[in-house]
């Protein structure tokens, strides 16, 4: 009896190790996407599947740990409002710079293009472009289908690229200099 | 521009991924069992990224089945939440509203403009920003609904800020405008915002002298 509780409780750490594979995954995400402590969150993340286990897809974890991950994201923010870090869409240029990811190599246009993006819209582009999710996996973190997601994403590409064409129409001169002018 | 330059532009630019780790006391913290071994071990093993920082006592976690339990997918989509831009350089433009409901605009570049637009837009805001230059009239759009709230643009150089208002369809010049005290910027433009429908509180903005005597 002792021995198949010992085989069981062999095959649930087995089990939960396959998603604790995905530690590092989870630690990326919430780094891109602004969390103050992305290993805290990661790790979160895995205690809180680890708990849940039951309720943690077998195919492949990384949705539902992704959706975990970025309600650990908001409640981060919930406790912190004053740390300065907030939606982009409404971010706040007295927040000292040095509280931006300093890796990041985005063109200013590019990035002013992904803070202005619906939310959802920009979600679905960087779940692909920097998370390298295939569409099914992607369109589970956000709950909806396959089908509604590639429909976003679509809708999501042209937005930004719309944007960036109309950015380029009216400042053709490269935005890192000042470049004053009648629009 | 076609959409895989774009996808391979995005992924040019993203952050780095986190370098893969040995996490062997963390595993043993989360799954093993009072009196475990492995939390012995873990104790003198802590992974070096969980260094600094608060680690929750999760080694009385236990699997559980919660049947029927779904996790909830409520919200998503509603704060998802980024950090861009480059550490050295600013953001072209900031929206921000106030708790009275006054939103300050904030351009720091020109090429923020279009997108402080778009984002007045989704914000409901029926703003226009545009540019116009010294002793140029504002268009009449702009003074036709500019009694009716007020917003506020900052226009900023990269030495200081300078803070402007558009006030009954008038320009403030600095001096009157709540002048941060920073350098007069240079060029001979201003930026006004064209109202058509404003949502701020009239009147009752913070960010400084209004200057509308």
């Amino acid at each position: 009896m002792q021995r198949d509780s010992q085989s069981d409780r062999n095959a649930v750490e087995g089990r939960f190790a396959e998603i604790f594979a995905h530690l590092d995954f989870i630690s990326t995400y919430a780094r891109r996407r602004g969390a103050r402590d992305p290993d805290g969150i990661a790790a979160e993340t895995m205690a809180i599947a680890w708990r849940r286990l039951a309720d943690v897809p077998t195919a492949d974890a990384r949705p539902w740990l992704i959706v975990t991950a970025r309600n650990l994201l908001l409640a981060e923010r919930r406790r912190e409002p004053e740390t300065g870090r907030r939606p982009l869409g409404d971010i706040d240029l007295e927040a000292p710079a040095e509280q931006l990811p300093s890796e990041l190599d985005l063109d200013p246009d590019l990035a002013q293009g992904l803070r202005v993006l619906p939310e959802k819209d920009r979600e679905a582009l960087l779940l692909i472009a920097w998370d390298d999710l295939t569409p099914a996996l992607a369109a589970a973190s956000l709950g909806i289908s396959p089908t509604a997601f590639r429909v976003r994403l679509h809708r999501a590409r042209h937005r930004l690229s719309d944007l960036l064409t109309e950015q380029a129409s009216v400042n053709p001169v490269s935005a890192h200099q000042p470049n004053w002018r009648q629009t | 521009m076609k959409d895989d330059s774009l996808m391979r532009r995005l992924r040019a630019g993203r952050p780095v991924a986190a370098e893969p780790g040995d996490h062997a006391a963390l595993l043993a913290r989360i799954v093993a069992e009072p009196g475990d071994p492995r939390l012995g071990e873990a104790d003198h093993e802590r992974s070096p990224r969980l260094l600094g920082r608060k680690v929750r006592p999760w080694t009385r976690a236990r699997p559980r089945v919660l049947a029927g339990s779904t996790l909830g997918l409520a919200g998503i989509g509603a704060a998802l939440v980024l950090a861009l831009g480059g550490s050295a350089t600013p953001p072209a433009f900031a929206v921000t509203r106030h708790h009275d409901g006054s939103v300050a605009v904030k351009i720091y570049r020109t090429s923020g403009i279009v997108f402080a637009n778009r984002k007045l837009a989704s914000m409901g805001i029926h703003e226009r920003l545009t540019v116009v230059k010294d002793g140029q009239s504002l268009p009449q759009s702009c003074l036709k609904n500019q009694q009716t709230g007020r917003v506020v643009v900052s226009v900023f150089s990269s030495a200081a800020a300078q803070q402007r208002e558009i006030v009954n369809g008038t320009y403030i010049p600095p001096s009157t405008a709540g002048n941060t005290g920073g350098v007069p910027q240079p060029g001979p433009w201003h930026v006004v915002a064209c109202s058509s429908v404003v949502t701020g509180n009239p009147g009752s903005g913070n960010t400084g002298n209004t200057g509308a005597g």
